[in-house]
């Protein structure tokens, strides 16, 4: 029973440990904004942003952004397609994100 | 000018001379003239001289306007006749035209119905990953390794597609140095988009157990050449499973949520082998206890670079069918799961991080292991608290924004990561912990050379460290 405290007391610090270091990452981010040329609202909502902002965000989530080019419209139609059941995107996502990346692969 | 008027010139004027010649001759005896006959005289008189002058005017007229009195007409009827005959064309065209871009349109339609309806490469992409390595460990042979595990995505329609995957490798056993060719099926999976945040899908698909599999593990992603010990073979997390599963994403507000439930055939149970009796297999094709597994994660990314995760999965585990001559009972299996992803790109490090952490909890019910006493050299009966746990936390950097453009390409990684069994264990139980340090050079965003070196510790065993060369691609 000890042993398996212990092993839970290091995963929680592992979570911990992470969980400050996106706090720390996220209020240095914050810094870096201040002192940008200007203040811009934040855009969180999926409606509010554009496809190729959608793509930047969801897809380097997991690996490095593959170049538009890398595929012709109509692979990218499969291919989107299986990165919305494989990463969970949203309906409104998959089409933005599609939209995006068939007209930059041309 | 008619020629009638010409003859009543001519007679008027023979008139007029005859007239003239007959005053000139000595008078008879004058006639009596009356007053009626002589008005009646002049006025036929004022008449002709009228109509003299009314034929001088038409003839001056014609001399000076000849064709605006002789073709006239004929132009303008001609000029009416044109644009009449222009005006009809341009209806034609406009026509022809209207009918043309109806057959266009047509055949376009009809060619993207048959381009929808067909099996051709437009709808098929062929992708998947690579991989070939070198490893050199202490108290092992070096080797090297390949391994390539192809894709085919087959889009049948705006909802439905057919994903297949394979992993073809060279798997090695190190305790006797034997090798063999392997071909697995990891992914045979139909799937329907049901709306904007359902999916659907049934066959063997990668288990939404933690993220590792379903994110991390193509080696031109990965970056480490091998896997964490909790999600390696021998590891706890389910690879591919075979069943049925719902997920999809939600967006609430700023934040998003996504999840994912599925029900499989469950694990085998391992009981046969002393080394790894206890623990859970996932390979198996059947369902070996006709009660089947049901799991799930959660997902929440308050902001897009963050993801926390939740997995659960709970089944009845079963030995295998040829494995189970003495009648093993069925137990119970209960499997946790958190996983934590985060990346961020900032100008204020001059690149890019990642942090992603991983930790499985693995809880096997009670059960009697060799009930005969065959193993040596413990034998059984034995009975032990089966649980287990492990994971990893995993580190990276990359100067993507660096001023030096020959930095850009390359990440520095570390990661450690720890497997602990049931220390009553036939195997011997115990813990297993590495860490590994590695640079990568990333030739293109899916192409990279990792080099790394691996300090492991073993409970009871010491350590084996390893230099591990990998390259890994994605295609």
């Amino acid at each position: 029973m000890a042993l398996s405290l212990t092993r839970s007391a290091i995963a929680l610090g592992v979570f911990a440990g992470g969980s400050l270091l996106v706090l720390a990452g996220c209020e240095m981010a914050g810094r870096t904004a201040s002192t940008g040329p200007a203040t811009v609202p934040a855009k969180s909502a999926v409606a509010a942003k554009g496809g190729a902002e959608l793509w930047a965000d969801t897809c380097s989530h997991c690996h490095n952004l593959r170049s538009p080019s890398t595929y012709g419209p109509a692979q990218w139609e499969v291919a989107v397609y299986d990165m919305r059941v494989r990463a969970n995107l949203t309906g409104e996502e998959q089409r933005k994100i599609l939209e995006f990346l068939k007209a930059a692969s041309q | 000018m008619n020629g009638r008027n010409y003859a009543t010139i001519a007679v008027l004027a023979i008139c007029l001379a005859a007239g003239a010649r007959g005053y000139a001759q000595p008078a008879p005896a004058p006639a009596p003239v009356t007053r009626e006959e002589f008005d009646r005289a002049m006025k036929e008189i004022a008449d002709l001289r009228k109509e003299v002058a009314d034929l001088k005017a038409e003839r001056a007229a014609a001399a000076t306007q000849p064709a605006a009195t002789a073709g006239g007409a004929d132009v303008a009827q001609l000029r009416q006749e044109v644009a009449t005959l222009k005006k009809q064309q341009a209806e034609n065209q406009a026509d022809a035209d209207e009918r043309m871009a109806e057959t266009e349109k047509l055949v376009k339609d009809v060619m993207a119905k048959a381009q929808a309806s067909s099996l051709g490469e437009t709808k098929l992409l062929i992708t998947g990953d690579a991989s070939v390595g070198f490893t050199s460990q202490k108290n092992n042979t070096s080797t090297f390794s390949a391994g390539v595990s192809p894709r085919l995505l087959w889009k049948i329609n705006d909802r439905l597609q057919f994903d297949a995957a394979m992993d073809i490798g060279l798997d090695r056993n190190p305790s006797d140095n034997s090798s063999e060719t392997t071909f697995d099926l990891t992914i045979a999976s139909v799937t329907y988009l049901l709306n904007d945040y359902m999916v659907i899908g049934a066959g063997k698909f990668v288990a939404p157990f933690a993220a590792y599999h379903r994110d991390f593990d193509p080696p031109w992603i990965d970056k480490l050449p091998d896997d964490p010990l909790v999600f390696s073979d021998n590891g706890l997390a389910p690879g591919s499973i075979l069943g049925a599963f719902v997920s999809g994403g939600v967006p609430v507000g700023s934040a998003k949520f996504n999840y994912a439930a599925y029900v499989s055939n469950g694990p085998e149970l391992s009981i046969t082998d002393p080394a790894t009796a206890g623990s859970l297999m996932w390979d198996n094709n059947v369902d070996l206890n006709n009660n089947k597994a049901v799991g799930g994660r959660i997902g929440f990314l308050p902001i897009p670079q963050l993801e926390i995760g939740y997995s659960v999965l709970y089944g009845q585990a079963s030995p295998g069918g040829n494995n189970n001559p003495t009648g093993f009972p069925t137990t119970k299996a209960f499997l946790q799961a958190v996983d934590f992803n985060y990346t961020r790109s900032s100008e204020l490090l001059a690149g890019a991080i990642s942090l992603r952490s991983e930790w499985v909890w693995s809880k096997v019910g009670d059960a009697t292991y060799d009930p005969n006493g065959t193993w040596t050299p413990n034998p059984g009966p034995l009975t032990f608290n089966n649980a287990r746990n492990g994971g990893y936390a995993q580190f990276s950097y990359r100067p993507t924004l660096s001023g030096y453009k020959v930095l850009r390409n390359f990440e520095g990684v570390f990661r450690y990561d720890r497997l602990d069994g049931p220390s009553a264990a036939p195997s011997g139980g115990g813990h297993e912990q590495r860490y590994t340090f590695g640079v990568d050079y990333w030739l293109d965003s899916r192409s990279v050379l990792k080099f790394a070196y691996e300090c492991d510790d073993v409970s009871n065993a010491g350590g084996s460290p390893a230099y591990m060369m990998q390259f890994g691609v994605g295609f």
